[in-house]
């Protein structure tokens, strides 16, 4: 890939999120319920849909490894999984934080939240799963099988609060103003998003092509 | 602590994951290659 494209990809994600920061505090006005501590939705709910995206990755590079049983599937479901950790870890947190400003507790069993954590649970298993099995075909083998099965819980988080009544909010109402900061708010996030799963598959693709040019020299 | 605090300490816990990340992958790389090239320099004196 082009060093002057990557450069400029990451540049772009930098300022996108110095823009971002600009609109969420002192463009978008304070809601008056919650008050300032509305302000982490433009960030929390973009990272929750981009780590649904990082998931159907994981689901996608599964499905294609069980098919074709080539690496290249297997690499891009591990380095969206990471991903799908690290963003979920995000959502975690900010709901967190969100949470305790809100409602007065950090944590509370509903069943979004519990969905969430199992969410975000199940891919940290599934990395610690394949760190654990040293055959690159087993690996593959029984963490696409496993991804397969992860992946159902996606749209239980989904679909959580409209299936079952709950503390966490279903659909709030935005200003004009909010709403246009909320949609900026998906192009850092989904850039950011992007670019950590091509960088971590670019990554673990290195290392294997390295060896096989050493060995065929 | 502030709604506002609340809020900026979600934007730096977000920074400090997402963007930490990065840079370990951006480290992790820059090391790997670093030690390709040493090893093809000593494979070809």
């Amino acid at each position: 890939m082009n060093r002057t494209f990557i450069i400029l990809y990451w540049l772009v994600t930098a300022a996108a999120f110095a823009f971002g920061l600009w609109l969420a505090f002192a463009y978008a006005p304070r809601e008056q319920t919650m008050g300032d501590v509305q302000r982490i939705f433009y960030l929390h709910l973009p990272v929750a849909i981009n780590t649904f995206l990082a998931c159907l990755v994981v689901f996608i590079g599964a499905v294609g490894y069980l098919w074709q049983r080539r690496s290249v599937w297997d690499d891009l479901a591990d380095a969206a999984a990471r991903v799908a950790v690290a963003f979920g870890a995000v959502v975690l947190l900010t709901g967190m934080i969100w949470g305790h400003s809100a409602w007065g507790v950090w944590w509370t069993w509903s069943p979004r939240l519990t969905f969430s954590l199992a969410l975000w649970l199940l891919y940290v298993v599934y990395l610690v799963l394949r760190s654990s099995i040293e055959s690159r075909q087993k690996r593959a083998t029984v963490g696409s099988v496993y991804a397969l099965i992860a992946f159902l819980d996606v749209p239980l988080v989904y679909f959580s609060t409209r299936i079952i009544p709950e503390i966490h909010p279903t659909s709030v109402t935005l200003e004009p103003q909010m709403k246009t900061t909320l949609a900026f708010w998906f192009l850092p996030v989904t850039l950011l998003c992007v670019g950590l799963i091509v960088a971590r598959f670019r990554l673990a693709r290195g290392v294997p092509q390295a060896l096989a040019k050493r060995s065929e020299a | 602590m502030s709604p506002l605090q609340h809020a900026m300490l979600g934007y730096a816990a977000a920074a400090v994951c997402l963007w930490g990340y990065a840079l370990w992958i951006w480290l992790a790389g820059y090391s790997s290659r670093a030690a390709r090239r040493q090893q093809h320099n000593e494979v070809k004196p």
